[in-house]
Protein backbone atom coordinates (compact mmCIF):
# COMPACT_ATOMS: atom_id res chain seq x y z
CA UNK A 1 0.00 0.00 0.00
CA UNK A 2 2.90 2.30 0.55
CA UNK A 3 4.55 2.05 -2.58
CA UNK A 4 0.87 3.01 -4.44
CA UNK A 5 0.63 5.65 -2.22
CA UNK A 6 4.45 6.97 -3.11
CA UNK A 7 3.12 6.47 -6.97
CA UNK A 8 0.38 8.52 -6.24
CA UNK A 9 1.71 11.26 -4.51
CA UNK A 10 3.73 12.63 -7.43
CA UNK A 11 0.01 12.70 -9.04
CA UNK A 12 -1.27 14.33 -6.24
CA UNK A 13 1.47 16.69 -6.47
CA UNK A 14 0.61 17.56 -9.90
CA UNK A 15 0.72 21.09 -10.70
CA UNK A 16 -1.64 23.13 -13.73
CA UNK A 17 1.45 23.13 -16.71
CA UNK A 18 3.40 26.39 -16.79
CA UNK A 19 2.18 29.20 -19.01
CA UNK A 20 5.35 30.87 -20.07
CA UNK A 21 7.77 28.05 -19.98
CA UNK A 22 8.93 28.39 -23.44
CA UNK A 23 9.36 31.86 -23.48
CA UNK A 24 11.67 32.09 -20.50
CA UNK A 25 13.86 29.52 -21.42
CA UNK A 26 14.56 31.26 -25.10
CA UNK A 27 15.12 34.21 -22.90
CA UNK A 28 17.33 33.24 -20.27
CA UNK A 29 21.00 34.06 -20.36
CA UNK A 30 23.02 31.21 -20.89
CA UNK A 31 26.00 30.38 -18.38
CA UNK A 32 29.23 30.73 -20.25
CA UNK A 33 32.49 27.92 -19.67
CA UNK A 34 35.74 28.99 -19.78
CA UNK A 35 38.45 27.95 -22.26
CA UNK A 36 39.97 27.20 -19.24
CA UNK A 37 37.29 24.90 -18.19
CA UNK A 38 36.44 23.62 -21.13
CA UNK A 39 40.08 22.08 -21.72
CA UNK A 40 40.15 20.63 -18.13
CA UNK A 41 36.44 18.72 -18.61
CA UNK A 42 37.99 16.97 -21.29
CA UNK A 43 40.64 15.38 -19.15
CA UNK A 44 37.50 13.40 -17.78
CA UNK A 45 36.78 11.84 -20.99
CA UNK A 46 40.43 10.64 -22.05
CA UNK A 47 40.31 7.05 -20.80
CA UNK A 48 42.08 5.31 -18.05
CA UNK A 49 44.32 3.27 -20.39
CA UNK A 50 45.91 6.53 -21.67
CA UNK A 51 47.29 7.33 -18.49
CA UNK A 52 47.45 4.30 -17.77
CA UNK A 53 50.15 3.47 -21.06
CA UNK A 54 52.09 6.78 -19.25
CA UNK A 55 52.27 5.40 -15.63
CA UNK A 56 53.53 2.27 -16.62
CA UNK A 57 56.23 3.76 -18.28
CA UNK A 58 57.00 6.24 -15.58
CA UNK A 59 57.04 3.06 -13.48
CA UNK A 60 59.08 1.00 -15.93
CA UNK A 61 61.76 3.91 -15.76
CA UNK A 62 62.29 4.30 -12.07
CA UNK A 63 62.55 0.26 -11.46
CA UNK A 64 65.05 -0.40 -14.64
CA UNK A 65 67.03 2.93 -13.00
CA UNK A 66 66.90 1.27 -9.89
CA UNK A 67 68.01 -2.31 -10.27
CA UNK A 68 69.42 -2.73 -13.89
CA UNK A 69 70.66 1.20 -15.13
CA UNK A 70 72.27 0.36 -18.21
CA UNK A 71 69.11 -0.89 -19.74
CA UNK A 72 66.71 1.84 -18.78
CA UNK A 73 67.03 3.09 -22.04
CA UNK A 74 66.22 0.06 -24.02
CA UNK A 75 63.33 -0.76 -21.82
CA UNK A 76 61.80 2.96 -22.24
CA UNK A 77 62.53 3.08 -26.01
CA UNK A 78 60.36 0.29 -26.40
CA UNK A 79 57.79 1.49 -24.25
CA UNK A 80 57.94 4.77 -25.63
CA UNK A 81 55.95 3.66 -28.68
CA UNK A 82 53.23 2.60 -27.15
CA UNK A 83 52.28 6.06 -24.69
CA UNK A 84 52.65 7.60 -28.42
CA UNK A 85 50.21 5.14 -29.64
CA UNK A 86 47.83 6.71 -27.02
CA UNK A 87 47.90 10.02 -27.99
CA UNK A 88 47.34 8.52 -31.61
CA UNK A 89 44.07 6.42 -30.91
CA UNK A 90 42.74 8.95 -28.45
CA UNK A 91 43.06 11.70 -31.19
CA UNK A 92 41.12 9.36 -33.72
CA UNK A 93 38.62 8.31 -30.99
CA UNK A 94 35.55 9.89 -32.30
CA UNK A 95 36.18 8.81 -35.99
CA UNK A 96 36.44 5.27 -34.54
CA UNK A 97 33.74 5.33 -32.58
CA UNK A 98 31.64 6.98 -35.54
CA UNK A 99 31.04 10.02 -33.16
CA UNK A 100 32.56 12.82 -34.72
CA UNK A 101 29.80 14.28 -36.60
CA UNK A 102 27.53 14.17 -33.08
CA UNK A 103 30.57 16.10 -31.36
CA UNK A 104 30.54 18.35 -33.96
CA UNK A 105 27.00 19.32 -32.96
CA UNK A 106 27.74 20.20 -29.91
CA UNK A 107 28.42 23.48 -28.06
CA UNK A 108 32.30 23.10 -28.99
CA UNK A 109 33.58 21.69 -32.45
CA UNK A 110 34.99 18.69 -32.88
CA UNK A 111 38.41 20.92 -34.14
CA UNK A 112 38.28 21.93 -30.33
CA UNK A 113 37.79 19.22 -28.61
CA UNK A 114 40.31 17.09 -30.28
CA UNK A 115 43.00 19.81 -29.87
CA UNK A 116 41.97 20.21 -25.95
CA UNK A 117 42.52 16.17 -25.66
CA UNK A 118 46.06 17.06 -27.81
CA UNK A 119 47.06 19.42 -25.54
CA UNK A 120 46.42 17.06 -22.53
CA UNK A 121 47.89 14.11 -23.34
CA UNK A 122 50.77 16.00 -25.38
CA UNK A 123 51.54 18.28 -22.06
CA UNK A 124 51.15 14.90 -20.06
CA UNK A 125 53.76 12.85 -22.25
CA UNK A 126 56.08 15.98 -22.12
CA UNK A 127 56.39 16.15 -18.38
CA UNK A 128 56.71 11.72 -18.69
CA UNK A 129 59.54 12.66 -21.12
CA UNK A 130 61.05 15.19 -18.56
CA UNK A 131 60.90 12.72 -16.01
CA UNK A 132 61.99 9.43 -17.54
CA UNK A 133 65.16 10.94 -19.33
CA UNK A 134 67.13 11.80 -16.38
CA UNK A 135 66.13 7.83 -15.03
CA UNK A 136 67.51 6.62 -18.28
CA UNK A 137 70.72 8.44 -18.91
CA UNK A 138 71.79 6.86 -15.46
CA UNK A 139 75.00 4.54 -15.71
CA UNK A 140 75.13 5.97 -19.31
CA UNK A 141 77.46 8.77 -20.52
CA UNK A 142 74.29 10.16 -21.94
CA UNK A 143 73.10 13.66 -20.69
CA UNK A 144 69.78 13.89 -19.95
CA UNK A 145 69.00 16.05 -23.17
CA UNK A 146 70.54 13.53 -25.92
CA UNK A 147 68.44 10.32 -23.92
CA UNK A 148 65.22 12.56 -24.63
CA UNK A 149 66.21 12.49 -28.11
CA UNK A 150 66.93 9.27 -28.07
CA UNK A 151 63.32 8.76 -26.66
CA UNK A 152 61.91 11.01 -29.20
CA UNK A 153 62.40 9.27 -32.05
CA UNK A 154 60.41 6.07 -31.68
CA UNK A 155 57.87 8.54 -30.18
CA UNK A 156 57.50 10.98 -33.19
CA UNK A 157 58.16 7.77 -35.93
CA UNK A 158 55.19 6.11 -34.17
CA UNK A 159 52.66 9.11 -34.16
CA UNK A 160 54.07 10.10 -37.53
CA UNK A 161 52.78 6.42 -38.71
CA UNK A 162 49.94 6.10 -36.84
CA UNK A 163 48.63 9.32 -38.04
CA UNK A 164 49.36 8.24 -41.39
CA UNK A 165 47.46 5.03 -41.33
CA UNK A 166 44.45 6.55 -38.97
CA UNK A 167 43.77 8.95 -41.92
CA UNK A 168 43.33 6.01 -44.79
CA UNK A 169 41.75 3.90 -42.64
CA UNK A 170 38.40 3.94 -40.34
CA UNK A 171 36.81 2.39 -37.83
CA UNK A 172 38.06 0.06 -34.33
CA UNK A 173 40.51 -1.30 -37.10
CA UNK A 174 42.84 2.12 -36.34
CA UNK A 175 42.95 0.93 -32.85
CA UNK A 176 45.04 -2.59 -33.62
CA UNK A 177 46.86 -0.35 -36.14
CA UNK A 178 48.19 1.96 -34.47
CA UNK A 179 49.31 -0.89 -31.79
CA UNK A 180 50.39 -3.14 -34.56
CA UNK A 181 52.54 0.08 -35.63
CA UNK A 182 53.85 0.85 -31.62
CA UNK A 183 54.72 -2.89 -31.54
CA UNK A 184 56.53 -2.54 -34.46
CA UNK A 185 58.87 0.68 -33.37
CA UNK A 186 59.28 -0.96 -29.98
CA UNK A 187 60.64 -3.75 -31.73
CA UNK A 188 62.98 -1.82 -33.57
CA UNK A 189 64.06 -0.07 -30.74
CA UNK A 190 64.82 -3.11 -28.95
CA UNK A 191 66.80 -4.58 -32.16
CA UNK A 192 68.44 -0.85 -32.73
CA UNK A 193 69.42 -1.43 -28.99
CA UNK A 194 71.04 -5.08 -28.60
CA UNK A 195 72.03 -5.42 -32.48
CA UNK A 196 73.18 -2.00 -33.82
CA UNK A 197 74.24 -0.43 -30.93
CA UNK A 198 76.98 1.76 -32.12
CA UNK A 199 73.65 3.87 -33.73
CA UNK A 200 73.91 5.35 -29.86
CA UNK A 201 77.75 6.21 -30.51
CA UNK A 202 78.46 10.25 -30.39
CA UNK A 203 79.23 10.31 -33.84
CA UNK A 204 75.49 9.20 -34.65
CA UNK A 205 73.89 12.03 -32.85
CA UNK A 206 73.76 14.77 -35.25
CA UNK A 207 71.78 12.12 -37.40
CA UNK A 208 69.80 11.37 -34.68
CA UNK A 209 69.20 15.21 -34.52
CA UNK A 210 68.57 15.66 -38.22
CA UNK A 211 65.72 12.45 -37.62
CA UNK A 212 64.35 14.10 -34.57
CA UNK A 213 63.98 17.64 -36.69
CA UNK A 214 62.08 15.56 -40.12
CA UNK A 215 59.91 13.42 -37.49
CA UNK A 216 59.07 16.50 -36.07
CA UNK A 217 57.81 18.21 -38.93
CA UNK A 218 56.04 15.31 -40.32
CA UNK A 219 53.99 14.76 -37.04
CA UNK A 220 52.81 18.13 -36.77
CA UNK A 221 52.20 18.17 -40.67
CA UNK A 222 50.02 15.16 -39.59
CA UNK A 223 48.10 16.63 -36.94
CA UNK A 224 47.54 19.55 -39.24
CA UNK A 225 46.17 17.21 -42.01
CA UNK A 226 43.98 15.03 -39.55
CA UNK A 227 42.48 18.65 -38.01
CA UNK A 228 41.83 19.47 -41.50
CA UNK A 229 40.16 16.32 -42.42
CA UNK A 230 37.58 17.52 -39.57
CA UNK A 231 36.62 20.80 -40.93
CA UNK A 232 36.14 19.02 -44.10
CA UNK A 233 33.23 16.89 -42.33
CA UNK A 234 31.45 19.85 -41.65
CA UNK A 235 29.62 19.60 -44.77
CA UNK A 236 27.23 16.92 -43.81
CA UNK A 237 25.93 18.81 -41.13
CA UNK A 238 23.54 21.43 -43.38
CA UNK B 1 23.60 23.65 -14.15
CA UNK B 2 25.15 24.11 -17.85
CA UNK B 3 22.39 22.38 -20.46
CA UNK B 4 19.28 23.89 -21.08
CA UNK B 5 17.85 20.13 -20.95
CA UNK B 6 19.16 20.09 -16.76
CA UNK B 7 17.69 24.01 -16.47
CA UNK B 8 14.20 22.54 -18.60
CA UNK B 9 13.79 19.23 -15.86
CA UNK B 10 14.48 21.80 -12.92
CA UNK B 11 11.88 24.22 -14.13
CA UNK B 12 9.07 22.11 -13.88
CA UNK B 13 10.28 20.54 -10.28
CA UNK B 14 10.59 23.98 -8.84
CA UNK B 15 7.68 25.04 -10.49
CA UNK B 16 5.74 22.47 -8.63
CA UNK B 17 7.39 23.53 -5.40
CA UNK B 18 6.42 26.94 -5.41
CA UNK B 19 2.87 26.33 -6.48
CA UNK B 20 2.56 24.39 -3.54
CA UNK B 21 3.85 26.75 -1.71
CA UNK B 22 1.87 29.72 -3.17
CA UNK B 23 -1.32 27.89 -4.38
CA UNK B 24 -1.50 30.55 -7.66
CA UNK B 25 -0.18 29.33 -11.16
CA UNK B 26 1.01 33.00 -12.59
CA UNK B 27 3.06 33.57 -8.76
CA UNK B 28 4.64 30.16 -8.93
CA UNK B 29 5.71 31.06 -12.46
CA UNK B 30 7.23 34.54 -11.38
CA UNK B 31 8.55 32.69 -8.70
CA UNK B 32 10.28 29.76 -10.68
CA UNK B 33 12.12 32.61 -13.35
CA UNK B 34 13.54 34.96 -10.85
CA UNK B 35 14.57 31.52 -8.62
CA UNK B 36 16.39 30.69 -12.36
CA UNK B 37 17.43 34.01 -12.95
CA UNK B 38 19.00 35.01 -9.37
CA UNK B 39 20.96 31.06 -9.79
CA UNK B 40 22.00 31.60 -12.94
CA UNK B 41 23.35 35.72 -11.97
CA UNK B 42 25.47 34.19 -9.01
CA UNK B 43 28.65 31.70 -10.27
CA UNK B 44 29.24 30.79 -6.91
CA UNK B 45 26.21 28.97 -6.81
CA UNK B 46 27.07 27.48 -9.40
CA UNK B 47 30.58 26.38 -9.18
CA UNK B 48 29.95 24.77 -5.24
CA UNK B 49 28.42 21.49 -6.68
CA UNK B 50 25.44 21.73 -4.27
CA UNK B 51 22.80 23.28 -7.02
CA UNK B 52 19.62 21.60 -6.05
CA UNK B 53 20.30 22.37 -2.68
CA UNK B 54 20.91 26.61 -3.71
CA UNK B 55 18.11 26.27 -6.65
CA UNK B 56 15.58 24.92 -3.30
CA UNK B 57 16.59 27.65 -0.94
CA UNK B 58 15.81 30.19 -3.56
CA UNK B 59 12.96 29.53 -4.61
CA UNK B 60 11.96 28.75 -0.61
CA UNK B 61 13.12 32.06 0.41
CA UNK B 62 11.17 33.91 -2.76
CA UNK B 63 8.24 31.81 -1.84
CA UNK B 64 7.93 32.97 1.71
CA UNK B 65 8.69 36.75 0.32
CA UNK B 66 5.78 35.99 -1.50
CA UNK B 67 3.91 34.96 1.04
CA UNK B 68 3.96 37.85 3.04
CA UNK B 69 3.05 40.29 -0.20
CA UNK B 70 -0.77 41.41 -0.30
CA UNK B 71 -2.39 39.91 -3.37
CA UNK B 72 -5.52 40.05 -4.52
CA UNK B 73 -8.07 36.85 -4.04
CA UNK B 74 -7.25 34.48 -6.31
CA UNK B 75 -9.39 31.69 -7.85
CA UNK B 76 -8.00 27.97 -7.40
CA UNK B 77 -6.53 27.00 -10.76
CA UNK B 78 -8.21 23.54 -12.19
CA UNK B 79 -5.31 20.47 -12.60
CA UNK B 80 -5.94 19.09 -16.40
CA UNK B 81 -5.78 15.62 -15.47
CA UNK B 82 -4.84 13.03 -18.31
CA UNK B 83 -5.95 10.52 -15.33
CA UNK B 84 -8.05 7.23 -15.43
CA UNK B 85 -11.14 7.61 -13.34
CA UNK B 86 -9.61 5.59 -10.62
CA UNK B 87 -6.27 6.93 -10.33
CA UNK B 88 -8.18 10.52 -10.50
CA UNK B 89 -10.23 9.54 -7.42
CA UNK B 90 -7.17 8.30 -5.58
CA UNK B 91 -5.40 11.63 -6.41
CA UNK B 92 -8.12 13.50 -5.35
CA UNK B 93 -8.54 11.88 -1.78
CA UNK B 94 -4.60 11.92 -1.20
CA UNK B 95 -5.09 15.78 -2.16
CA UNK B 96 -7.30 15.66 0.39
CA UNK B 97 -5.33 14.07 2.61
CA UNK B 98 -2.34 16.33 2.19
CA UNK B 99 -4.19 19.25 2.83
CA UNK B 100 -4.36 17.72 6.68
CA UNK B 101 -0.96 17.81 7.04
CA UNK B 102 1.58 19.96 8.36
CA UNK B 103 2.45 22.47 5.71
CA UNK B 104 6.39 21.18 6.60
CA UNK B 105 5.14 17.34 6.20
CA UNK B 106 3.53 18.33 2.81
CA UNK B 107 6.61 19.99 1.64
CA UNK B 108 9.02 16.68 2.66
CA UNK B 109 6.56 14.51 0.81
CA UNK B 110 6.49 16.91 -2.58
CA UNK B 111 10.55 17.29 -2.53
CA UNK B 112 11.01 13.98 -1.79
CA UNK B 113 8.61 12.06 -3.89
CA UNK B 114 6.99 14.38 -6.73
CA UNK B 115 10.45 15.93 -7.23
CA UNK B 116 13.18 13.09 -6.17
CA UNK B 117 14.57 15.69 -4.74
CA UNK B 118 17.69 13.08 -2.80
CA UNK B 119 17.54 12.85 0.99
CA UNK B 120 21.09 14.57 1.43
CA UNK B 121 20.06 17.75 -0.48
CA UNK B 122 17.14 17.61 1.90
CA UNK B 123 18.86 17.16 4.87
CA UNK B 124 21.05 19.95 4.00
CA UNK B 125 18.32 22.25 3.15
CA UNK B 126 16.35 21.87 6.33
CA UNK B 127 19.54 21.37 8.41
CA UNK B 128 18.39 18.37 9.86
CA UNK B 129 20.25 14.82 10.08
CA UNK B 130 19.23 12.21 7.47
CA UNK B 131 17.61 9.79 9.93
CA UNK B 132 15.56 12.87 11.33
CA UNK B 133 14.00 13.47 7.81
CA UNK B 134 13.91 9.77 7.28
CA UNK B 135 11.21 9.93 9.98
CA UNK B 136 9.38 13.08 9.62
CA UNK B 137 8.90 11.44 5.79
CA UNK B 138 7.76 8.19 7.61
CA UNK B 139 5.30 9.88 10.03
CA UNK B 140 3.61 11.72 7.45
CA UNK B 141 3.36 9.14 4.97
CA UNK B 142 1.64 7.12 8.02
CA UNK B 143 -0.35 9.80 8.75
CA UNK B 144 -1.46 9.51 4.84
CA UNK B 145 -2.06 5.96 5.02
CA UNK B 146 -3.84 6.03 7.94
CA UNK B 147 -6.09 8.61 6.06
CA UNK B 148 -6.59 6.54 3.02
CA UNK B 149 -7.34 3.32 4.81
CA UNK B 150 -10.60 2.65 2.43
CA UNK B 151 -8.62 4.52 -0.55
CA UNK B 152 -5.66 2.81 -1.54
Amino acid sequence: MRQKMKKSLKNAFEAPPPLSKELFLKTIPQPKSTRRAFVLSQAGYIPLWVWGASFVTLLAAILSAKFMSRDTLGILSACIPFVASSAVTENGKSTIYRMAELEKASLYSLKSVILARLGIVGFSHLLLLCLVSPLASAGRLFSALQTGIYLLVPYLLTTTLSLAFTRKFHGRENIYLCLGIAAMVSGLCIMAQSKFHMLYRQEYFSRWVGVLIALAALTAWGYYRTIRKTEELSWSLS
Amino acid sequence: MDKITDIEEQYDKIYRYCYFKLHCREAAEDVTQETFLRFLANHTYRDTGQVLQYLYSIARNLCINEYHKPKPDALPDELETPFSEDTLLTTISLQDALSKLDPDERELLLLRYANEVPVTVICRMFQLSRFAVYRKISKALRKLQDRLKDVL
